[in-house]
């Protein structure tokens, strides 16, 4: 073994040993969240890109069914008022 | 993890299983990060990527073959994202070359990353390590830091296996060259 050789092998276990930068904690959450939103999209049979889109298209759902909601009462209670002679 | 444990767990990834995926996402975010940050030196563009690396693995998981080395091919999709980042640097007009990108591409808010490499040689080897072309450093950042062969690193590169040895006796050579230097600076 030259001098050479040792000193390049203490050189790479002196990178070895180094100390690796941490990844943001709440991001890597994140993360694992959509990734598991996207695998479980995919034992259900639908395209993992929609993954990203779900809690959008969950609450554009919801709005739509109160607006519907509310535009059917309105219509109800005008025509009780109607039937009721007001 | 084994390459026999690797190809069951893709097989489970490939039915969706967040077990396997969960086993995959502890081996290897943290090594993924440190390489990505070392390579890009811009903890958000580190964790953008990283984020994109996972995204890929689990809509790509049909195009893996049972034979995918995964850590292999996290890697490999990780650096090609790290060099596409230092690439649109480059063409934003900034400069990404040897010891230009020291200045060019380090994240200039103190990390507690920074702040926890107190120990002066790990600080020598970080600057060394920076004053590399990317091209060189991924080779020791894969084979040095990470520990990997250089036949898998080559596969990661997507160079040749002898390319990727020469490229790592260069990388070797540069860096001691440069802690030398500082020694006789310092």
């Amino acid at each position: 073994m030259t001098d050479d050789t040792h000193d390049d092998d203490h050189l790479l276990a002196e990178l070895a040993a180094l100390r690796g930068p941490e990844p943001d904690r709440e991001r890597a959450e994140r993360t694992r969240d959509l990734c598991h939103r996207r695998l479980a999209l995919r034992r259900r049979g639908r395209p993992a890109w929609t993954a990203r889109f779900l809690p959008w298209a969950q609450a554009v759902e919801a709005a739509l069914v109160a607006a519907l909601a509310l535009v059917y009462l309105n219509g109800a209670v005008q025509r009780a008022l109607v039937l009721l002679g007001r | 993890m084994d390459s026999e444990t690797e190809r069951r767990l893709v097989g489970r990834l490939k039915g969706g299983d967040e077990s396997a995926f969960d086993l995959v996402y502890e081996a290897y975010r943290r090594p993924l990060f440190a390489f990505l940050y070392r390579l890009t030196r811009n903890r958000d563009a580190a964790e953008d990527a990283l984020e994109e690396t996972w995204l890929r693995l689990v809509g790509r998981i049909d195009t893996l073959r049972d034979e995918t080395q995964l850590g292999s091919w996290l890697f490999a999709v990780a650096r090609n994202l790290a060099f596409d980042f230092l690439r649109a640097r480059a063409f934003d007009g900034e400069t990404v070359g040897n010891t230009d990108l020291a200045g060019s591409l380090a994240d200039t808010r103190p990390s507690p990353y920074d702040t926890a490499a107190a120990h002066e040689l790990d600080r020598r080897l970080e600057r060394g390590l920076l004053a590399l072309p990317p091209s060189l450093r991924e080779v020791l950042l894969l084979v040095g830091v990470r520990g990997m062969l250089p036949s898998d690193a080559a596969v990661v590169c997507n160079v040749r296996a002898d390319a990727l040895r020469q490229r790592l006796h260069r990388a070797r050579d540069m860096l001691a060259r440069w802690l030398e230097e500082q020694d006789r600076a310092g």
